[in-house]
């Protein structure tokens, strides 16, 4: 009998939790003031791509804090300054998920503006909801080239194509001509094989040769064959494409093997990195989107928002790619003068805005014109090194201690 | 050729390891323990904090750190075995898997905050030895010497000793067990005790040498699920050979074919293997 | 199953239709098809599951494997029927292989070789990236409208629930009961226990395959880890066990409940997401151990009133 109380008590709960569940969305619509600007996004926070971006959310509520204690943006149509909001939901790096809530975020959050999640993959089936309900998307850490080709009309982004990832990197190597040879350990994911593809053109016109080529799974775990191989042919250059815990344990491998090429470039070089690999990361080279010392923009701005956020930009590089997508929704919506989310999106296609990491303006298809500079670690801090005009440090090379 | 040899030697020993404890939870208790390599996460975090406090060497920590794990042990054995004691061998594994999963989930967000978003990696420098052309990195020889201790103590411990017979004999028939005066609860705790001390000192030697995130336990828990069912499970000696078998196929993938392929083959060979083997033993 | 049960989930059921035909777009219809979807699964794995008592850890391989199958063959150029049509046969093949090699195993092991399935056609699967995408992913653009997904969703989730209540009042029902009692006595009563086996687990698969066809028309992607995934292959165990009702409604209720949990709690509570979803898995897994045991002392009590 009592076990048949459970089991009833049970049940009811069961039902009153679903129940609740469509109450709760209802609820939530009506209770959201309209006098704010609602910004919706997703971050990894849980899932593969939750140790690059997890804490993001705390970088978006710092930047709110920071812009609403000044005011907050102004919206002409409104006459006044309006506060932001920033609603956030975890997509667990996954595509779908990350899809499911941004229909949420348009249908229920009534989210004047989208900022677009982590990764290619994710983003990729994430803007589909974005187009679909007309609602404007600014794409951040994806840059595949097959998002932009769909021809969607309601997406950009503030970062470069994939394709042209290091293309300040390989003008460097091509201006100082010591390099002929570039061997390439490549992970066998979406982002790292675009950068790849890319640099792998960029090469051949900066006029070096490909001598080994290693694309290795994200899981690997023994580099001791590729090393081997890579050792054979002596390259001026080992350029790792891939993200930090694969970087990690190949240089750590690689330093162990005494693989001594005159330069290790890695394309995700944070902090992470350097402090997993300690002494092994010196010299390494890498691509940043900034640094201190770099004076585009409004600096204090994103070194307050990091600070309040209590983020390291070392351990979380792509930070300043996010604060560029701020700074961009935040110059859209006060140069719309509007919510509207034509007139915005109209807005942003013709935007020319000066951000902390340089002038985003965005082509036809959406692909903005940020990219990344190459840094090196020199002394345990992360220096630009290319081109001289924004260079903190110069370039040291061969780079590589052993 | 040899130095892939060594490479796969020592990559095995960290998979060897990661796996006996899983293998020997599963076969004395029929408990699939999802919170394996979470544990092993957990183990990993506590030896970076402390490193950052006091410069321990690998072994020192794992010394004083295993009293800490038994007791870990002894917790998780009032959450995902004790409760479950009296049901059918089939209920009381969903119901393990159940609890084991939510205590991961609990784990995770625990070690997050604890720890923070980002990868584990304990950057220990030890020097590269040159032996006859052979490169022998320093730390991966001193892991893989500290494995084969550990297993070799834990093979000790249940074929040499009263307490390990205790845990074999509850493994092999519960209830004859029982008519001997052994206690199944405490021996069982004991038992997990035991699994949850390697699941620990994995944790150590696979932060060490390969970063780690505060979310992967449940994908380390996949990967000793992997070795155990190659190995058998019960027993220390199979998920320890499979964990080295595995080790030298790894290492040998870009060798012998490409390495995306490796995952295919890995796989592929363990599941034919495992039909086979299980085919075989119902004849 | 009690007629009260019954009529519980014909209420249920009919509930889903209804909402799969009203709210079809928007974030509601998504989650109306994720609780049909989540359904179809905690329902197909269930036949086994019951019957079979075999604990799957991988019953996402079918879902994959369907969604595959029609991604592959609507990308090659075959519309939608035509495509769906040929994926379920591609895919029958295929969970009829997968079922074959896993009928030989029991318990644990088949647990674990399951698992093992799931992860190699993952690995597979981001193999062969000519075809698949690789780890990336295969997109298809939108080939039905969401209301006819959701529909043919909930239509699926109907025929599951058929096949699972006649499964079990059917001849092949006693049978696999009496397999995953002995499996030596059933057959030495002339049970050929490994066509039971294979005929339950193919009742499960195709189901699921069929849900994954869906699930890939409906949201246009599917990548290696999303499709073959073990977070919804646990989904499927959570749900077709977390309510310890037997017959339909107890997967039936359980996918209401896993999926509306993991939604409130992912989208109204402020991080420890994770923690709050593992309490409640714990809690759930803790009542079916405590209710055990109850109901074990009860017995006892009865059996044998000196013992009080």
């Amino acid at each position: 009998m009592k076990t048949y109380k459970h089991r009833a008590l049970l049940l009811s709960f069961i039902t009153i939790l679903a129940l609740g569940t469509i109450i709760l969305f209802a609820k939530t619509t009506s209770a959201e003031s309209q006098k704010k600007i609602r910004i919706g996004a997703t971050v990894s926070m849980s899932g593969k791509f939750s140790t690059e971006i997890g804490p993001f959310k705390q970088l978006m509520e710092a930047y709110a804090t920071t812009i609403n204690t000044r005011g907050g943006i102004y919206v002409k149509s409104a006459g006044k300054r309006l506060p932001v909001k920033f609603i956030v939901y975890d997509d667990k790096s996954d595509g779908p998920t990350a899809r499911k809530f941004y229909e949420r975020l348009i249908s229920v959050d009534k989210a004047d503006i989208l900022l677009g999640p982590y990764s290619s993959p994710v983003t990729f089936a994430a803007s589909v909801a974005a187009e679909e309900n007309k609602v404007p998307f600014i794409a951040i850490c994806a840059n595949s080239d097959k998002i932009y080709n769909r021809g969607f009309k309601w997406i950009v982004c503030v970062i470069d194509a994939a394709p042209r990832y290091t293309h300040r990197y390989w003008d460097m190597i091509k201006a100082e001509g010591w390099a002929k040879t570039v061997a390439f350990v490549v992970e066998d994911t979406l982002h790292p094989q675009g950068v790849y593809r890319g640099a792998k053109n960029l090469v051949d016109s900066a006029g070096l040769k490909e001598v080994s080529l290693n694309v290795l799974p994200a899981n690997t775990h023994d580099f001791t064959a590729a090393i081997m191989k890579i050792q054979k042919t002596s390259p001026d250059i080992v350029f790792v494409s891939a993200n930090v815990p694969f970087s990690i344990a190949f240089m750590r491998q690689a330093r162990e093997l005494s693989l001594t090429p005159k330069e290790f470039h890695v394309i995700h070089h944070g902090g992470v990195f350097k402090n997993g690999l300690g002494a092994g990361s010196e010299g390494v080279v890498g691509q940043s989107y900034w640094t201190q010392g770099m004076n585009y923009g409004n600096p204090e701005l994103f070194t307050e928002v990091m600070k309040l956020s209590g983020i390291s930009l070392d351990d979380f590089p792509w930070a300043p790619a996010y604060m560029m997508a701020f700074e961009t929704a935040t110059q859209a919506i006060e140069r719309a003068g509007s919510l509207d989310r034509e007139k915005l999106m109209a807005t942003l296609k013709q935007l020319k805005v000066m951000t902390v990491g340089g002038v985003v303006s965005f082509a036809e298809n959406g692909v903005g014109t940020i990219n990344t500079y190459p840094s090196q670690i020199i002394g345990g801090q992360y220096h630009i090194i290319w081109p001289p005009e924004v260079a903190t440090a110069r370039h040291e090379y061969p780079g590589s201690k052993n | 050729m040899i130095q892939v040899l060594i490479s796969g030697l020592f990559l095995g020993s960290v998979y060897a390891l990661l796996a006996v404890g899983l293998s020997l939870a599963f076969g004395i208790m029929g408990v699939l323990n999802l919170a394996h390599g979470s544990l092993a996460v957990l183990a990993a975090i506590l030896y970076k904090k402390t490193l950052v406090l006091y410069p321990f060497s690998p072994w020192t920590f794992c010394l004083l750190a295993t009293p800490i794990f038994l007791g870990f042990g002894f917790l998780l054995h009032l959450i995902i075995v004790a409760p479950f004691r009296n049901l059918s061998l089939s209920a009381g594994l969903v119901a393990s898997l159940i609890a084991s999963l939510g205590l991961a989930l609990i784990l995770e967000d625990l070690l997050v905050c604890w720890q923070g978003w980002e990868p584990i990696s304990t950057n220990i420098i030890f020097p590269t030895y040159n032996l006859m052309g052979l490169k022998i990195p320093g730390l991966r020889a001193i892991l893989l010497g500290m494995a084969a201790v550990t297993i070799g103590l834990s093979t000790f411990f249940l074929k040499k000793t009263d307490p390990g017979r205790s845990m074999r004999a509850l493994a092999q028939d519960k209830e004859a067990a029982s008519l001997y005066g052994i206690n199944p609860g405490f021996t069982s705790m004991g038992a997990l005790g035991l699994a949850t001390i390697l699941a620990g000192l994995a944790g150590i030697f696979y932060s060490s040498l390969y970063p780690l995130g505060p979310r992967e336990g449940i994908d380390l828990t996949l990967k000793a699920l992997f070795i155990v069912v190659a190995g058998g499970m019960g027993n220390l000696r199979g998920p320890a050979v499979a964990g080295l078998v595995l080790g030298f196929i790894e290492s040998f993938a870009g060798v012998l074919f490409t390495y995306t392929s490796t995952d295919t083959v890995v796989y592929s060979l363990l599941v034919v293997y495992l039909v086979l083997k299980r085919s075989g033993s119902r004849q | 199953m009690k007629p009260w049960q019954m009529s519980l989930s014909i209420i249920i059921l009919t509930a889903l239709m209804m909402s799969s035909a009203v709210f079809s777009k928007g974030y509601v219809g998504i989650f109306v098809f994720s609780l049909i979807i989540n359904g179809t699964m905690a329902v197909s794995y269930d036949i086994p599951g019951r019957s079979l008592g075999l604990i799957s850890l991988g019953h996402a391989v079918f879902f994959g494997l369907g969604a595959y199958c029609f991604g592959i063959a609507y990308s090659n150029g075959f519309s939608f029927f035509p495509a769906l049509i040929l994926s379920v046969m591609l895919s029958v093949v295929g969970a009829l292989m997968v079922t074959f090699l896993m009928a030989g195993l029991n318990h644990g092991y088949y647990s674990l070789a399951t698992l093992g399935i799931l992860i190699i056609f993952q690995r597979l699967f981001e193999t062969l990236e000519s075809l698949t995408g690789g780890s990336a992913g295969l997109y298809i653009p939108e080939t039905l409208s969401k209301l006819h997904c959701n529909l043919l969703a909930a239509f699926l989730l109907l025929a599951t629930a058929a096949c699972h209540a006649l499964f079990f009042r059917s001849r092949w029902g006693l049978y696999s009961k009496e397999t995953e009692a002995s499996e030596e006595a059933a057959e030495a009563i002339g049970i050929p226990t490994r066509t039971v086996k294979i005929l339950c687990l193919m009742t499960a698969a195709i189901p699921a395959c069929m849900a994954g066809m869906l699930h890939l028309a409906r949201t246009s992607h599917v990548s290696p880890v999303s499709g073959f995934s073990l977070t919804l292959s646990i989904t499927a165990l959570l749900a077709s066990r977390v309510v310890p009702v037997k017959g339909l409604l107890g997967p039936l209720l359980g996918a209401l409940l896993i999926t509306a949990a993991e939604e409130v709690i992912w989208t109204k509570f402020e991080g420890f997401n994770h923690a709050w979803f593992g309490l409640i898995l714990l809690v759930a897994a803790l009542y079916q151990g405590i209710d055990f045991r109850r109901k074990k002392t009860i017995s006892a009590a009865v059996e044998n009133p000196l013992s009080r």
